[in-house]
């Protein structure tokens, strides 16, 4: 593969990882997966009704109060990222 | 197969749908889409109810010339529909695919807003993606839907989006929404506080936002509100908009003595209602209190922003004003309720809270707090519950002797309701009136010394009574032993098993036909339908004869008495019924004549009547019950229906354009007629007269409830009761608490803290680690409570068995199990022991004479003694057991994501072995042991069979894999019937109640499973969602035919139908 060649794909992963959220790659941080992890879980919690309402009966909140906190979450749901080791 | 139904449980959102100056009311169930009339026109039952398959995740109304509903689903595409009032159907508009199906976090479909008068519609996903569609007319007034245009930012989680109400300007959205780029990269966590800043509006969180009127009207200056919208917060309301000063107020708290501050309160639903120049808001906030908020303007600016207390009602998933003044409440976890307006609220006593009163509408600092603002929650005061829906009232009185017949009648034919009773006894007839109370009267002209056989209102206000010695004043030689009428038509049946045919003239004189038409055989039954509306005559007569057949006979003028068709049946008929009912499934437009014929043996038939050449057809047989049938017919929903009585009773009638045969869970009657009084409009008489009414006809169950005071976490049946554990989260009484503020001498307001607990819950809500929880034996005959034992000192039960040393373990927070002896054959319990565990026993099952217990992730044997003594251990498991099952010396243990293992006792070494597992791992949610297969529901909605093939091997294979859409807590194998096949019933959490029942013989696969693949290319679903990838939504479905697909085969076109 030429290096013009490559240059050109990894502008395209680029590309597909900007348009598709959430998709891995050969360099992901360990961070950086458990956070997509999260964060689509989280979403997923939000989007069915059955487990929103399973998570609210358990904690004895209503629906409304889930749905926030969870949402809430995926700002930052595994905590601040870790220090980069170079710097 | 699988069979499903939803209760009244809502999931999703609501919108208004108006046909010609109605409303209807669709509601979302998570897997359903459902129309509900406006209470206002009497009705409350669900007009329709479509299973989607696919998950509803948003749902939006908006108006262009006329109501469309705007759907967001699982299915990763926008739908638009339109609602028939007509067909009562959906039409499906539009369906634009902008991105892959399955829940998916940068998938649109979680949220919808729309533009009122644009309109234009956004829809938008959990994160970056937001799409806006324009709506339009083309020439030939057909909705069009323009392509999409992207509003993507990248590393935004939205919270929630709005259209805003600029009237016919440019369509404007608002969106909450946070940015997660820079605190991804930052690790001091500044950027993470930063982006909660900008989310916050600078100090608290927000969660929702609600549009504000705006714009102006084409025909006048005057502005309909200010546009803009409100920002619903943590404990705060904003009102914000583009270039204009904020208005800011905190949403009350109840003034509660055991109150919480630092418990914030976010606003869980709401709905704004408009009218001519006037609109107001009304809001919930997670307690269930209502909130009214208004905004005074003057054109575009506003003056002041305005919020006070409105009614306490159950928490709601939406919210729902109808024009007609009613308030739909679609309740979280409750049933759904209508609370009509009494007033609005306006000149009450009640505070009212404003920003006018802080500095620059409460935004001069805006870090620093606002004072706190209190009120008083009361019971309700400006709605009132409507109630009267659920009505189910019935008398029943003892008669003199017993009658073998009764009839409800009324005087003239324009008379809304019945005014007489006729009861027919072997050798008298009694006849009642009907007023406030029911009492014999005498002087009405009926024959009261002979049994009637049939009475009927004829012409404009006559009556008509049929005994055996004549009509009114026709006496003839001979008996009559039958009769059939209707409002213009007479027949009896004579003893010389002869016919004799009357019709009312023009002046309402009873003329009897010149010929009388001879049988040859002794009559049985006799029936003729109701004469059609603007007709004079029903053309057919139906006679059932000794001789096993039933004679369809012509009373045309032309060809008066001529035999037209001939039935031949199995046994003699004991009763006949024709009736004209709406069955969609046989033609959708006018109703199909039935033949319904009642056989001495107990056995249904069920033929079609053509009506042009008289021809019976479609033959359809059923067995009722052990005694000759009776049929009767009954007015349900003001159309046609028939009761067919014989060891059981069954009702016939139509629901939802579609055919249903039910039988009746009551005793069996003798005898039955409608009824109609101004009190019950309508009812069944029954023999012992009982008077009852069929409340909820689309409910395919009968169900009785219980108020429990905490969510119930399990149950089972032992001996004569039910034993409940019920426990809840945030829950505490609050007694200590209190006593301790009286003792300081502070003032308690005892009407606050005596609300009641149903609707009011018990605020204020304990801190998490709280729990509230109860044990309630019930007695499930009477459906009452027989015992109430209160769990104290902050444990909460989760678990409970019956083991054979009589012991029964409820479960507790901290890890005890307490040990119960049973007192007085059941009805009570007594505390023998408690003791103490390390972890929580979340499972808890009877082995053998001892207990079995999961305790957090070990599996123990314990045995009864002072205490409960720990026997056997095995602590391997990886995750907390949730559910155990025996079957012999195994133990089928499941675990919390890891699926089921199979576990044998080895008594000799008195050891728990593992010898097989799942190779998959699950979230098990409920286990039922099949034979050497287990049925697993597990969290995400999904039913699988397991089975351990043979000894050797230590994998179980999955034979059966299912996707139903809802979180299944129990499942298990029972036998519907007593001595019937086995099936497996499981519930879901959306009040899913569902069956799977095995197929016998290989030819029904094959039958059902090719019906299913062509009902999948017919069908398509409502909301754009493929049906087999809804049914493996995780993994693809195995072995198992979806029975809510097949059951629409009823729905299709007759020419698909015959198609396929």
């Amino acid at each position: 593969m030429s290096s013009e060649l490559r240059y050109t794909a990894n502008t395209q992963l680029e590309h597909l990882h900007a348009r598709y959220t959430g998709t891995g790659h050969a360099d992901l941080t360990k961070y950086d997966w458990l956070t997509h992890q999260h964060r689509d879980t989280l979403s997923s919690i939000v989007g069915h009704p059955t487990l929103t309402a399973y998570l609210a009966i358990a904690d004895g909140a209503c629906t409304g109060r889930v749905k926030y906190e969870m949402t809430e979450k995926m700002l930052q749901p595994c905590g601040p990222p870790p220090k980069k080791d170079d710097d | 197969m699988n069979e499903m139904r939803e209760s009244p449980e809502n999931v999703g959102i609501w919108a208004i749908f108006t046909g010609v100056r109605q409303q209807e009311i669709i509601t979302s169930h998570g897997t359903r889409l459902d129309v509900r009339p406006d209470p206002q026109t009497g009705k409350v039952a669900t007009i329709l109810s479509t299973d989607v398959f696919g998950s509803i995740r948003s749902l939006a109304a908006f108006r262009l010339t006329k109501d469309y509903a705007i759907v967001g689903s699982d299915s990763g595409r926008i739908i638009i529909l339109d609602y028939d009032p007509k067909t009562s159907s959906f039409v499906k508009l539009h369906q634009e695919t902008l991105g892959k199906s399955g829940e998916r976090r940068i998938v649109p479909g979680q949220y919808l807003a729309v533009d009122p008068k644009g309109p234009s519609v956004m829809i938008s996903a959990m994160e970056k993606s937001k799409l806006v569609y324009i709506l339009n007319r083309d020439a030939a007034a057909n909705l069009t839907i323009s392509s999409p245009l992207e509003a993507h930012k990248n590393g935004a989680i939205i919270h929630h989006i709005v259209g805003l109400d600029v009237g016919f300007e440019n369509p404007t959205f608002a969106a909450l929404e946070v940015d997660y780029t820079e605190s991804d990269q930052d690790p001091t966590g500044e950027a993470f506080k930063n982006a909660e800043k900008m989310l916050t509006m600078n100090w608290i969180l927000a969660n929702l936002l609600l549009q504000v009127p705006g714009g102006q009207l084409a025909s006048s200056d005057r502005f309909d509100g200010p546009s803009g919208v409100l920002v619903c917060c943590e404990d705060h309301i904003i009102y914000r908009h583009m270039d204009a000063p904020q208005h800011h107020v905190l949403i009350p708290r109840r003034k509660h003595p055991l109150d919480n501050r630092d418990r914030g309160m976010v606003i869980v639903s709401a709905v704004m209602h408009k009218t001519k120049g006037a609109f107001f808001f009304l809001v919930q906030n997670e307690d269930g209190d209502l909130f009214k908020v208004t905004i005074e303007h003057e054109d575009e600016e506003v003056k002041s922003l305005k919020i006070k207390y409105f009614d306490t009602v159950p928490v709601a998933s939406s919210l729902c004003i109808l024009k007609s003044g009613f308030l739909f409440v679609a309740s979280e976890f409750l049933n759904d309720y209508f609370y009509p307006f009494q007033k609005l609220g306006d000149d009450d006593e009640e505070p009212e809270f404003s920003p006018t009163s802080y500095r620059s509408f409460g935004m001069a600092d805006p870090t620093a707090p606002l004072p706190n603002e209190y009120f008083r929650p009361r019971p309700l005061e400006i709605l009132h519950l409507l109630t009267s829906l659920n009505l189910e009232e019935s008398v029943s009185s003892d008669l003199p002797g017993i009658p073998n017949a009764v009839w409800t009648t009324k005087k003239r034919e324009d008379d809304a309701y019945d005014s007489y009773i006729i009861l027919s006894f072997v050798n008298g007839t009694l006849v009642l009136s009907i007023g406030e109370t029911i009492e014999e009267v005498r002087d009405t002209g009926f024959l009261s010394s002979a049994r009637t056989l049939a009475v009927q209102q004829i012409g404009t206000d006559a009556l008509l009574q049929v005994h055996p010695e004549g009509i009114r004043h026709s006496p003839s030689g001979k008996t009559i032993v039958n009769a059939a009428t209707n409002k213009r038509q007479v027949v009896v049946a004579l003893s010389s098993a002869e016919l004799v045919y009357f019709e009312l003239d023009q002046e309402g004189q009873l003329n009897e036909y010149q010929d009388r038409k001879a049988m040859g055989s002794t009559v049985l039954a006799l029936s003729i339908a109701e004469v059609p509306e603007g007709r004079q005559r029903t053309p057919f007569l139906a006679v059932g004869c000794e001789d096993r057949t039933v004679r369809v006979i012509s009373l045309d003028p032309e060809s008066t008495l001529e035999t037209i068709s001939l039935q031949a049946l199995t046994a003699p008929p004991s009763s006949i019924y024709i009736a004209e009912m709406l069955d969609a499934s046989i033609n959708k437009s006018q109703p199909t004549l039935f033949v319904n014929i009642g056989l001495q043996n107990g056995v249904l038939l069920r033929t079609v009547l053509d009506p042009t050449n008289g021809q019976l057809t479609d033959t359809r047989t059923r067995f009722l019950g052990t005694r000759p049938v009776k049929l009767i017919h009954v007015q349900i929903q003001r159309s046609p229906a028939f009761l067919a009585l014989s060891s059981r009773s069954w009702l016939n009638y139509t629901h939802q354009n579609l055919m249903y045969f039910k039988p009746l869970i009551f005793e069996s009657f003798d005898f039955a007629w409608s009824f109609s009084a101004e009190l019950s409009p309508e009812g069944i008489t029954g023999s012992t007269l009982r008077i009852f009414q069929i409340p909820k006809l689309g409910t395919q169950l009968k169900q009785d409830s219980i108020p429990l005071s905490y969510t119930p976490r399990k149950f089972i049946a032992h001996g004569n009761y039910f034993y409940m554990v019920e426990g809840d989260h945030r829950e505490d009484a609050g007694e200590k608490k209190l006593a301790e503020l009286r003792q300081q001498g502070k003032k308690i307001d005892q009407e606050v803290i005596d609300l009641p607990v149903e609707v009011f819950g018990r605020p204020p809500k304990a801190p998490a680690g709280t729990w509230g929880s109860a044990i309630r034996v019930i007695d499930p005959v009477k459906a009452e409570t027989v015992a109430y034992i209160p769990l104290d000192s902050n444990e909460a039960a989760f678990s409970l068995a019956v083991v054979p040393f009589l012991v029964r373990g409820g479960e507790l927070h901290l890890g005890f199990l307490r040990t119960y002896k049973f007192t007085d054959e059941g009805r009570g319990l007594e505390l023998l022991h408690k003791t103490e565990t390390d972890d929580v026993p979340l499972a808890l099952l009877a082995f053998q004479g001892r207990l079995v217990a999961g305790v957090g992730k070990a599996l123990r044997i314990y045995d009864i003694g002072k205490k409960l003594l720990r026997k056997v251990e095995n602590k391997i498991f990886a995750s907390p057991i949730i559910t155990l099952n025996t079957q012999g010396s195994r133990i089928i243990v499941g675990e919390m994501p890891e699926s089921v293992s199979f576990v044998a006792y080895k008594a000799p070494e008195n050891r728990l072995l593992v010898f097989a597992d799942d190779s998959q791992s699950r979230w098990v949610s409920a286990v039922a042991i099949v034979d050497y297969t287990v049925a697993i529901g597990d969290r995400f909605g999904n039913i699988i069979v397991n089975r351990l093939d043979t000894k050797e091997s230590d994998q179980t294979k999955m034979v059966a894999h299912f996707h139903v859409g809802d979180l299944i807590p129990s499942i298990r194998k029972v036998a519907m019937v007593a001595g019937g096949r086995e099936i497996l019933l499981y519930t879901g959490l959306h009040g899913t109640v569902g069956i799977l029942v095995p197929f016998v013989s290989k030819e029904d696969v094959d039958f059902i499973s090719t019906l299913e693949q062509h009902l999948r290319t017919e069908q398509s679903s409502l909301v754009g969602r493929d049906q087999l990838s809804w049914r493996g939504y995780y993994t693809p479905v195995k072995a198992v035919v979806d029975g809510d697909l097949c059951e629409t085969f009823a729905r299709l076109p007759g020419s698909k139908k015959s198609a396929i």
